[in-house]
């Protein structure tokens, strides 16, 4: 209702927020960034950041009646939750330090000034702990995006370390493996070592070989030949 | 990102924050390291994106 004023508050300390965001690469692999999930997902910013209104540049954010503004929650609980969300799987939980004006929900904040605390990376995709982030195939115009990853996952990609990106961004902030993140019920399934799954190989081609001669054999005496070459 | 009922407005400063901005360190995309993240322009009484 229009003239309706929320309270005025002014605390002493900026607030602590969680959020969810893409942490991105630059092409010349020298800064990192992170970019929003849905209109911010356009543009990338850094470790510390001011908002402003794609709408309009007459006001500044955040705006009641308008949606800008950065955005983050209260509880780290819910961004995990959030981070399960098809769209987001592939994002990075973000500890931002909330200032500037700002809006107060029941469930978070709305704000001008963003710094971000720490960058918690939540698992790979198979379910392993990430040990660092990889080329999610997506990006911007000279940046590309990341995503959480195991080594086993990364394969022959490459992997970008947690203290490389860190090292990457604008400022020191600490990126470490989510490991308040519930794990999965039940430990991933390891797949046989490389020297196992070429002795299976092995095996499957010797039979392919004897199932072969035995045909070859058949053949051949169908065909009044003889009973086959190598059969004994 | 719906964070339901609107509380109060206020302003507050990062006294560490500015401490960071006067490092020597660059957003890394200049202007478009401003970033407002809510995906709808419309008149609403609460934000509604992830962001």
């Amino acid at each position: 209702m229009l003239g309706t004023r929320a309270a005025q508050e002014h605390p002493g300390q900026p607030y602590t927020g969680f959020k969810l965001a893409h942490a991105v690469l630059a092409a010349d692999n020298r800064r990192a960034g992170f970019a929003g999930l849905s209109i911010g997902a356009q543009r990338v910013y850094g470790t510390t950041a001011e908002a402003s209104c794609v709408w309009s540049g007459r006001h500044a954010p955040p705006r009641r009646r308008c949606g800008c503004g950065f955005y983050c929650l209260n509880s780290l609980a819910e961004a995990r939750a959030l981070s399960c969300a098809t769209a987001n799987r592939a994002a990075v939980l973000l500890e931002v330090v909330a200032s500037g004006r700002f809006i107060r929900y029941e469930r978070g904040l709305r704000y001008s000034r963003q710094r971000v605390r720490a960058v918690r990376v939540g698992p790979c995709g198979c379910g392993r702990p990430a040990t660092g982030l990889t080329d999610a195939g997506r990006g911007l115009v000279g940046w590309r995006q990341l995503m959480p990853s195991c080594a086993a996952c990364a394969a022959h990609r490459s992997l970008v370390a947690f203290g490389s990106f860190a090292a990457r961004l604008s400022g020191a902030v600490p990126v470490t493996a989510d490991e308040g993140a519930a794990t999965w019920p039940g430990a991933p399934a390891d797949g046989p070592a490389d020297a196992d799954v070429i002795a299976a190989l092995g095996a499957e081609i010797t039979l392919v070989h004897a199932r072969l001669d035995h045909l070859q054999a058949q053949l051949s005496r169908l065909e009044g030949g003889p009973s086959g070459a190598g059969s004994g | 990102m719906q964070l339901g009922k609107e509380l109060a407005t206020g302003f507050v400063s990062d006294d560490a924050q500015a401490t960071v901005d006067g490092q020597a360190d660059v957003p890394p995309d200049g202007a478009d390291a401003q970033v407002p993240e809510d995906p709808s322009p419309a008149a609403q009484p609460e934000p509604a994106t992830a962001g």
